[in-house]
């Protein structure tokens, strides 16, 4: 009878409801409930079918075996576990459990499961939307290869379960790759989110090492020249033709981010062609927001007419089979489009913020904050993660009151995440 | 006295990451299927 056991490649962790579980084969995200969560942790260790219904009754608990065996099922199904025949534990990361000062709250995540990490505000571009205010010019306090190795170390202790690295661009610190490779040897799920001109074969080559890469994002922000450049200067779509050229040889994983204005939402097809061209995985469609460098293009900031119409667009996509969203949500049935009281999830994200939800941002100086949008405006970060603990930074005070909002308006939150920048102000710090 | 088990995967309690990539500089996310299934029961 062969033996049961964790895959290696899955980081479960402890949280409110039971266990929070990252699959790094298939970069699924399942939840479970508190005895499937109890089982799961038992077969961090093989055991046979017999051996796991024994140690469970032994420990006071009684399932049938037909209950058990769906479990098992579905676990393998989904390759959370996988049968062996070895004596060997499973590699699997475990976090939370067995830890008595551990308390969870049960409106919200014990520590987020991601966190952005702005690794510069150097940039090779100036674009006119760009939320961080990026420069080509060298920036102050960036923080060191050693610096960000302990912050990576800090957020594998904390239960972090993926990353994602952004700036600036990222291709513009000379250490990428070692933080890359780091990050990948702690087996944090990786994304990386890149505008690089001069990306290589080498580059692609070598994020295509990265076991734990679940792919980069690549930005693309018209059909034509006139529209792309508009917003990142002259001669840059150009240069993103060749980039997605190379990417689409490669073979390498991708998603191509459109950040959606009135002057390219006529262009939505055409963008859509070229993902198809290129082969991207993925098309995010992300209305521009009016942050950093952005709060000065108000004029083609989409109006909420035209945000429904955009969702209705991406839903026509989406469920004709034409993209793939990257988000199940947009394939469920939905009444956005016929039902005037729907609001659609793009209808508010020009102006508002998914706060202490899942996500994380760490500045170019380690300045923390719930949001990214939060970075551009007057508000302090919470605090550095070099001077304080993710759980500190997580649970400071104002950040409880900001879920007050997801959690006291739970069936709106659903469509409206979460409350105006403007509102900060009242909860935290400002400069 | 013996607890009985139902272990069962379920339905989102959060918005879930997305299954592949995050969200550039701040756009707020999409909730996931699951939250939505969640929340209409």
């Amino acid at each position: 009878m062969p033996s049961y056991v964790l895959a290696d490649e899955i980081v479960l962790r402890k949280e409110y409801f039971g266990a929070l579980v990252l699959n790094l084969l298939t970069y699924r995200y399942h939840q479970f409930n508190p005895d499937g969560a109890l089982i799961l942790e038992k077969l961090i260790s093989p055991l046979d079918f017999n051996e796991l219904l024994l140690c469970l009754s032994e420990e006071g608990f009684i399932l049938s075996r037909e209950v058990l065996g769906s479990f098992v099922g579905q676990c393998l199904k989904d390759r959370i576990v996988r049968k062996t025949d070895s004596n060997q534990k499973s590699k699997a990361g475990i976090f939370f459990w067995d830890r008595e000062d551990v308390e969870f709250n049960p409106n919200y995540l014990f520590r987020p499961t991601n966190v952005s990490i702005y690794l510069t505000r150097k940039c090779t571009k100036c674009c006119v939307h760009c939320v961080t205010e990026a420069t080509p010019h060298e920036m102050e306090n960036e923080l060191s290869l050693d610096e960000w190795k302990k912050i990576l170390r800090k957020l594998r202790e904390e239960g972090v379960l993926a990353v994602v690295f952004t700036g600036g661009e990222p291709f513009l610190r000379k250490d990428l790759q070692d933080i890359l490779e780091y990050a990948n040897s702690l087996k944090f799920k990786i994304t990386l989110l890149t505008d690089y001109d001069n990306l290589s074969v080498e580059h692609v080559e070598f994020l295509k090492s990265l076991k734990y890469l679940s792919g980069i994002q690549v930005s693309l922000d018209g059909a034509c020249a006139e529209t792309h450049d508009f917003l990142r200067g002259k001669g840059s779509f150009n240069l993103a033709m060749k980039r997605l050229n190379l990417l689409n040889e490669s073979g390498i994983r991708y998603a191509i981010s459109t950040t959606v204005h009135r002057k390219n939402i006529p262009e939505i097809d055409g963008i859509v062609d070229i993902y198809h061209k290129y082969n991207a995985s993925v098309l995010w469609l992300n209305p521009l927001a009016p942050f950093g460098r952005g709060k000065k293009l108000n004029e083609i900031v989409l109006s909420n007419q035209e945000l429904m119409l955009l969702s209705d667009k991406y839903l026509e996509l989406v469920r004709s089979g034409r993209i793939d969203a990257g988000n199940d949500y947009w394939l469920l049935e939905s009444e956005l489009s016929s039902n005037a009281d729907k609001r659609s999830p793009l209808q508010d994200t020009p102006n508002s913020i998914s706060l202490g939800v899942f996500n994380v941002s760490i500045g170019s100086d380690g300045g923390c904050y719930l949001d990214s949008k939060m970075m551009s405006g007057d508000v302090l970060p919470l605090g550095n993660i070099l001077e304080m603990s993710l759980g500190e930074i997580w649970n400071m005070p104002g950040t409880e009151k900001v879920r007050s909002y997801y959690d006291g308006n739970a069936e709106e939150a659903c469509f409206r995440p979460l409350c105006e920048v403007e509102e900060l102000a009242d909860l935290f710090a400002t400069k | 006295m013996k607890k009985v088990l139902n272990p069962k995967e379920i339905v989102a309690i959060q918005p879930q990451p997305s299954t592949l990539l995050n969200h550039g500089h701040g756009h707020a996310p999409a909730p996931s299927a699951d939250s939505v299934r969640r929340i209409k029961g």
